[in-house]
């Protein structure tokens, strides 16, 4: 059926800069292929990377759904807000801080991190607790890597990450949303599985803001609100740390927050999702359908009591 | 007579008024202009019309009693109309394109989810509401008995609100006035009520 519209006005007089500006970035990373080259207006690149066994054959989410609809409630409660506000966010220079439990402590530069570790993109299913999901190629490495350098002494048993605390650049809607900085954790033997990645780009190109920018985590058997976005501080630990969500309510985000079509959640159903790039409701596999890789994690457990 | 007359033509504005929300989401729909969502825009859109024309209908009640402007009577049957109609559209995206139109999901989330038995009761509830709303109505059923049928708008009022809270994450200021302002035209309607009947016995 043909659209009917307005008179519309030059795209020149609706798109901001910084949006045709990725635009061209995503279209010169096209161009580039895999070799992936500079791009400027997102004031950094990346080096080159690999395909991943790991990655799924599923249809790709676009990329307009990917970054047009995201939860990043430092930036908003509504799906567009981090779009619109993430910019805020100074990304370059960025550092990780190491700290605990670790032979290595101390601040690590984006830069260091992307020069020692090599890249991979990996196609993931992401779901989120709010039953929609999405398959989107990440650029990343494997979260063990970065523990196996920074060395993780005996007696550890937890990973707790922390995103950026900069209440000043959160717009007025997010202030006081949730208890920032926002925080997530994994435990260890989570943390080292092959699975669990630190991305710092998705198709192919840099890692929008909006997105996490510029290194967040990606959890793909876990509901999306564990992969925490932005990280500055990285700490390994003896005792379970309490999540940002699971300390506001326990009862609907469990320290796991594994994806269980089984187990029930008061706000979303949780045995279908809604697929995002062609609307369709689709049944919810257990641990988002990586169960031959990560069920082993937690046999003996009641996942019922430990969701 | 003159009373009569701007009932009607206030009537009318409300008719119209009322479908002006719908059309304007229909063209932004067929449009492309609902963003990269468009279903889950529509979706909530919809709820957001039908509470809001609930809220009127509600108010008109309230209105009537601070200032008794007659011909404002006129504006009850379409608001209430409109209220049923963006609820049923709401209900119908919900089960079209929220669940893609499958029976076995849609029954699925309406034994689990405290949010769907919600939204469905109340639609049920104003139903009957919807099919009275034709002239005939109060002579068939009597008028006693159309009044007292029309009480149904309450708790249906009550139920919108625990579905809205269900379904909101964030505690807002937004709504908890929302929920307050029905708080008090019930309040301001049951008063109302004990007065009348105080002075009829």
């Amino acid at each position: 059926m043909p659209r009917l519209t307005y008179p519309i006005p030059k795209a020149s007089e609706i798109t901001p800069k910084s949006a045709f500006l990725s635009r061209r970035s995503l279209m010169a990373g096209m161009g580039a292929g895999l070799g992936l080259s500079a791009f400027p207006a997102l004031g950094r690149s990346l080096p080159d990377f690999t395909q991943s066994p790991f990655s799924t054959s599923e249809a790709l989410t676009s990329r307009e759904v990917a970054t047009g609809y995201c939860n990043f409630f430092e930036f908003g409660p509504a799906k567009d807000d981090p779009a619109k506000h993430a910019h805020a966010l100074e990304t370059d220079p960025w550092s990780v801080t190491l700290e605990g439990l670790v032979d290595r402590p101390g601040a690590i530069a984006l830069e260091d991190l992307l020069a020692r570790f090599p890249l991979e993109e990996r196609i993931y299913r992401l779901r989120c607790v709010e039953a929609w999901s999405m398959v989107i190629p990440w650029l990343g490495f494997p979260l063990a890597d970065l523990l196996a350098y920074a060395g993780v002494q005996s007696g550890a048993r937890y990973v707790q990450f922390e995103s950026f605390d900069d209440p000043g650049i959160m717009p007025p809607a997010a202030q006081g949303l949730l208890d920032w900085p926002y925080r997530e954790a994994l435990r260890l033997d989570e943390a080292l599985h092959p699975l669990t990645i630190l991305a710092v780009g998705m198709y192919g190109a840099v890692m929008p803001n909006q997105n996490g920018a510029p290194i967040r985590l990606v959890v793909p058997w876990k509901y999306g609100f564990k992969s925490i976005k932005s990280i500055r501080r990285i700490s390994v630990l003896a005792e379970q740390p309490l999540p940002t969500w699971h300390a506001k309510s326990p009862r609907e985000y469990g320290f796991y927050a594994n994806v269980n079509p089984t187990v029930r959640h008061p706000r979303w159903h949780q045995a279908t999702e809604r697929r995002l790039h062609d609307g369709g409701r689709i049944r919810t596999e257990m641990f988002n359908g990586y169960g031959a890789q990560v069920a082993a994690l937690y046999s003996g457990m009641d996942l019922e009591t430990f969701y | 007579m003159a009373a009569g007359k701007t009932a009607t033509a206030l009537a009318w504005a409300f008719w119209l008024g009322g479908a002006l929300p719908g059309l304007w989401l229909g063209w932004r729909y067929q449009a492309g202009q609902l963003g990269v969502m468009p279903h889950e825009v529509l979706l909530h859109l919809t709820g957001r019309f039908a509470l809001l024309a609930l809220l009127a209908t509600l108010a008109l009640g309230f209105v009537q009693w601070l200032v008794t402007w007659r011909p404002l009577y006129g504006a009850r049957r379409p608001l209430g109309v409109w209220t049923f109609l963006y609820a049923g559209a709401h209900g119908a995206i919900w089960f079209w394109l929220d669940q893609g139109g499958v029976l076995e999901f849609a029954l699925s989330e309406m034994r689990e989810m405290a949010h769907v038995k919600l939204g469905l009761a109340a639609l049920a509830l104003m139903l009957p509401l919807a099919l009275t709303s034709v002239n005939a109505a109060p002579r068939l059923i009597g008028r006693g008995q159309w009044k007292r049928l029309h009480l149904l708008v309450w708790p249906a009022a009550a139920i919108v609100i625990a579905h809205v809270w269900t379904v909101t994450r964030f505690e807002s200021r937004a709504l908890i006035m929302l929920t307050g302002v029905v708080l008090v035209l019930m309040a301001t309607r049951a008063y109302a009520a004990w007065r009348a009947a105080r002075r009829q016995g």
